[in-house]
Formats: structure tokens, sequence, C-alpha cells
């Protein structure tokens, strides 16, 4: 569960988010859309505590993110960043293995709550296999997968991903966010930032849409993705019919000329 | 795993150590053969008894050797050599937390302008016309913990320390300090050559007393540094990555810092401005061991121990005795340059 409440972030004196409110509740997914620069990214580092809100509150579970200190944070947050060149050569393993840095002390050796938890997120994220392989060797569906494993060796009520499809192909894609829909099913709370409004539609309970820092619709994919309202924020001309097989909004831009 | 793979190669490495200890201790312009070193360092083995209520230090390997060699080999030669491990051991530390801490494969143990303070210290106190017991090393310690405080003072805002700045405000002090030493040196008069002699690090005139000063900051931070290889893991991934996984990525980092600043300036104070360990020896025990700091900062330091005792043992087996910085350069630079042609290096 995540309560947003008039979340204010300014970054090198630019206002990013304006008075920011919303809610997720345990058990749910959900997508963050909106233009490049909207804020998307911001928000969640802001979940997550690496960035400071300027005012306004995130709780998770009930606590205050900034009362919460780094590791009892680590293990109740994971979060999968935007792409990062990860130019360094750790075996999947290792990198896994990092998501259980908060439940660890700092001497000894892995007890059998991380070995399980590791290999429980090796498994669900179909990656153990690639255990011993080095994740510059990795393509970035692989990569992708790996680093949700990290996050779900941390064993975190919330999960936040930030576009977790981007570069991705359609088959990878699905599968990421189908991975995503069954980590949200055992009562874990999830925020994706994502770009892609057609799956955002179609894996999301919620979706919220955010322009210039503030929060422009939300609530269920079909009633805030309209055809209006995004030709408002992203100022293109779209067609949103529904999804001929799944029935879930589908969104078509349409050429300025057609 | 890591555990095991890390006993391992300490195991090896240790054992190598040894092997280049006892092979220094037999070079020099006296010929000593190996059996005779050998006795010489077993006599000093000493074993604590308690025998007839009173504690008593036995020597259980007494050798029949000469008063000459004994004082060669344990009191000229040996506290040298142990003393050259040891700041090869902190120089090689300090060389792979900066590495990992700053991302940067050519950050070395100078980076952040601690050497630069400790010698501004030791020059300005060579140059300056009192004499104090144990002024040398005191200054250049000083002055490097000061320059490191400095540094993280200056790049610290709101509780944070970017790592970009704390590099450039580092440039900054060390241009500074640069020309503070260059200016000293115009006015050194007399003790210029001393002076330089310090500049290019030497291990030159060790002592038992000054392998002790050492020997305690070094292994304690040390061990510190150890406690802190998975946040340097963690770290070498980003710092929002580091945030996300638990980690209090600024307590950390002020952690990491003043321990490998403190092995700096411990490791300079003793021994001038030895170049090259701190840069080179991470590099190569990367090559060799992976990137998991868990093993790699120990291994780093023990081959950082055999490096310099090997470079030292060459600086003064010839004619003329050379500053050992020279030596680690020289031979140094082609070994990594053999390394780097030899392997396929991706990365960091």
């Amino acid at each position: 569960m995540i309560e947003v409440n008039d979340l204010v972030v300014e970054l090198g004196g630019q206002q990013i988010l304006k008075t920011v409110s919303l809610s997720v509740a345990t058990g749910t997914v959900l997508g963050l859309v909106g233009p490049n620069g909207a804020g998307k990214t911001t928000l969640l580092r802001t979940i997550d505590g690496f960035l400071d809100p300027t005012a306004g509150t995130v709780r998770v579970d009930g606590d205050r993110v900034e009362t919460l200190d780094a590791s009892d944070l680590g293990q109740r947050v994971g979060v999968v960043p935007q792409e990062s060149t990860i130019g360094f050569d750790f075996d999947v393993e290792t990198l896994v293995e990092m998501g259980r840095y908060p439940h660890r002390g700092r001497f000894g050796t892995p007890t059998e709550a991380d070995r399980r938890a590791i290999e429980t997120a090796l498994k669900r994220t179909d990656t153990t296999g690639l255990r011993d392989r080095s994740i510059t060797t990795l393509s970035g569906g692989q990569r992708r997968r790996v680093l949700i494993a990290r996050a779900l060796a941390q064993d975190p009520a919330v999960l936040l991903l930030d576009e977790p499809t981007a570069s991705l192909d359609i088959n990878h894609q699905t599968a990421i966010l189908s991975l995503v829909r069954s980590i949200a099913a055992d009562d874990r709370t999830v925020i994706l930032a994502m770009h892609d409004l057609d799956l955002a539609a179609r894996f999301c309970d919620r979706v919220a849409l955010l322009e210039n820092g503030t929060i422009r619709a939300r609530g269920r994919p079909q009633d805030v993705l309209t055809a209006d309202r995004l030709k408002a924020v992203f100022g293109v001309d779209v067609a949103v019919e529904p999804h001929p097989a799944t029935g879930h909004p589908s969104v078509t831009p349409q050429p300025e000329d057609g | 795993m890591v555990l095991h793979r890390t006993l391992r190669w300490s195991a090896g490495l240790g054992v190598v150590l040894l092997g280049v200890i006892v092979g220094s201790a037999t070079i020099g312009p006296a010929d000593i053969g190996v059996f005779e070193t050998i006795a010489v360092l077993l006599e000093m083995v000493v074993v604590p008894t308690y025998a007839a209520g009173s504690l008593e230090w036995i020597h259980p390997f007494a050798a029949d050797v000469s008063t000459t060699t004994r004082t060669i080999v344990g009191s000229i030669r040996l506290p040298r050599i142990l003393l050259g491990a040891v700041v090869g051991f902190a120089l090689a530390t300090a060389g792979t937390v900066f590495q990992g801490f700053f991302r940067n494969p050519l950050a070395d143990p100078s980076i952040i302008g601690i050497s630069a303070g400790a010698a501004t210290g030791a020059v300005g106190y060579i140059v300056a016309p009192v004499t104090v017991p144990y002024g040398l090393p005191a200054a250049a310690f000083v002055g490097g913990l000061f320059t490191g405080g400095l540094v993280y003072v200056i790049a610290t805002e709101g509780g944070r320390t970017p790592v970009a700045t704390l590099l450039l405000a580092g440039i900054a002090v060390q241009t500074f300090f640069g020309a503070v030493i260059s200016y000293l040196l115009l006015n050194a008069g007399r003790s210029l050559e001393r002076v330089v002699y310090w500049l290019m690090g030497h291990l030159h005139a060790s002592t038992w007393w000054r392998l002790s000063i050492a020997v305690p900051p070094v292994l304690v931070v040390f061990a510190l540094l150890l406690a802190h290889t998975r946040d340097l893991n963690l770290l070498m991934m980003g710092e929002e990555h580091a945030h996300a996984l638990g980690l209090d990525v600024e307590r950390s980092k002020r952690n990491l810092l003043a321990g490998a600043s403190i092995v700096t300036a411990a490791g300079v104070a003793v021994s001038g401005v030895i170049g090259f360990v701190g840069l080179v020896v991470p590099h190569i025990m990367r090559l060799l061991v992976g990137p998991d700091h868990r093993v790699l900062l120990p291994t780093s330091a023990l081959a950082g121990a055999i490096f310099l005792v090997a470079t030292d043992t060459v600086a003064r087996a010839g004619a003329a005795e050379l500053p050992v910085g020279i030596v680690t350069a020289a031979l140094g630079a082609p070994f990594f340059l053999y390394l780097l042609i030899s392997r396929e290096v991706h990365s960091v």
C-alpha cells in the first residue's frame, strides 16, 4: 500500500512535481504514463526515498518513507531502475545476491533464508540457467529479468519499475509485464513508469496520466486513456478503440494529414 | 562460496608474500645465503611460555649465526622489507577502494589529494628549521588527513557528497598543494636533495620503529574496510541502484572515504609518495579474480605487499640504490600493458 500526499519535488530550483497525490492498494499494478519530462522517474525516485520531497509525504504501509532507515526501506521497497549500462562483469548470481543486502548483517555468510530468496527470485524470473553468466554477456531482455530478480530477492512489499519494457521486442515486453502482474498477485504493490499506452492499458489495473509534474487523470485505463485527453497531453491525434481480442483500450496515433 | 574463494586466493598470495620476503632478505651487498637467512628469521620467532609462575619468552629456533649476519638481516633488511609490505598493502587497499568508489579506472590513492597533502606536510617539515622527534611521518600523516577532510567538506552540500564534485574538488586541492610544494622546493636550499628523495618515494633507512607506527592504523582500518566490501559492490552499480538495495549511500561513502584516506596517509607518511602500486595492483587483481570486492580487496592488498617488496628489492639490489617509486613505475607499467594486451579487457 502506497499513499502519496501533496508531493512537491524540486530539483536544481526547478519544480518537477507539483502537488502529486495518489494511492495504490496492495496487490494492484499502477501504470504511470505521460510525455517525456512529465515527472514519472522523479515520482518513482521520491517514493523510493532516493530524492527528498520539498513538501508532502510518501507512506509505505502507513510509515513515512523519510522516517525509515536505509535497510528498512530496502526491505520494503524494491526498485528496477531505468536501463543503465552495466559495464562491470558481475555474474548473475552475485547480482541477485545483492538484493539480500538489506536483510543481512555486515559480516557472516548467507543464511538459509537468503539462499531461498535468491533461488526463488531466479526461478520466478526464469534466470536460474543464467546464474553463472556475466551480466555483460546477456541480452537486454535477460538483463531486465536479472534486475527484476535482484529486486525480488529483497522480498519487498512495494516494487517500482522504471520503463521495464523500453527497448525490448514485443515478446519480451509481454513476458516482463506478465511477470510483473504475477508479482503483484502475491500481495505486492507495483508501480510502473511506461511509455507504451497499449501495454499500460492491457497490464495495469490503474493508470495515472502525468503532465508537467501534475496528475492529469487517474483511474481505470479505459476511463483515463481517452482520445481527447491524450490529444491534450501528448499533442497528437489518437484513435482509442477497444482491442478486438482483449477489450482493453487500444491507442493508435493518427497521422496529422490523415 | 565467495568466502572460500577469498580464503583460497589469500592463502596462495600469503605463501607467495612469505616467499618474496625470505627471498628479498637474502639479497643485498653482504653475501648471506638462503639457509642462513631463514635461520635468522626463525630465530626471531618467540613463543610465550608460562613456567615457574612467570611468563617467559622462549626462542625455540636458536641458531648459530654470526652477530653481523643477525644485524644485517634482522635490523637492516627485515624492517625495510616488512615496511615495504605494509606500505604496498596500504596503497593497494586504498587504490581498490577509490577505484570502486569513483567507478573510475584511473583512480588511485592520490586521487583526492591525500598524497599531495601528505607531501606538503612532509616537505614543509623538512624545509622548516626545527626538528622534533617523529616529526616527518607525523607531519605527512596529518597533512594527508587534513586534505582528505578538506576535500570532503568542500564537496559536501546538504548532507550529500556527489562523487563528481569530490573528484573535481580533489583535483583542485591537489593542484594547489602542488604549487605549495613547488614553492617550498625553490626555497629548500640545502634540504633540496632530501625533499626530492622523499617525493620520489623510498623505503630507505626503514626501522622497526617506523614499521610499528605504520602497522596498527593500516591493519585496523583495513579490517573496517573489509566490512564495507559489499557496500563497494553496490556503489559500483551507481548510487541509485545502491540506495534501492538498502544501502545508506552517504554514510557508506563517508566511511569508505575516511578509511581509504587513513591508509593512504599512513602509507605515504612512512615512505613518501610511491606511485603506481595503488593504481596498477587493483587492476591486475581485477583481471584475475573479477570485480567482487569481497575477493578483490583482500587479494589486492596482499598483491600490493608482494609487488612493493619485490620492486624495492630490485631498487636496492643494484650498485647505486634507486628510490623505489622509480622502479614501481618502470616495472609496473610494462607488466600492466602486457596484461592489457594479452587478456581481453572490457571494463574496469
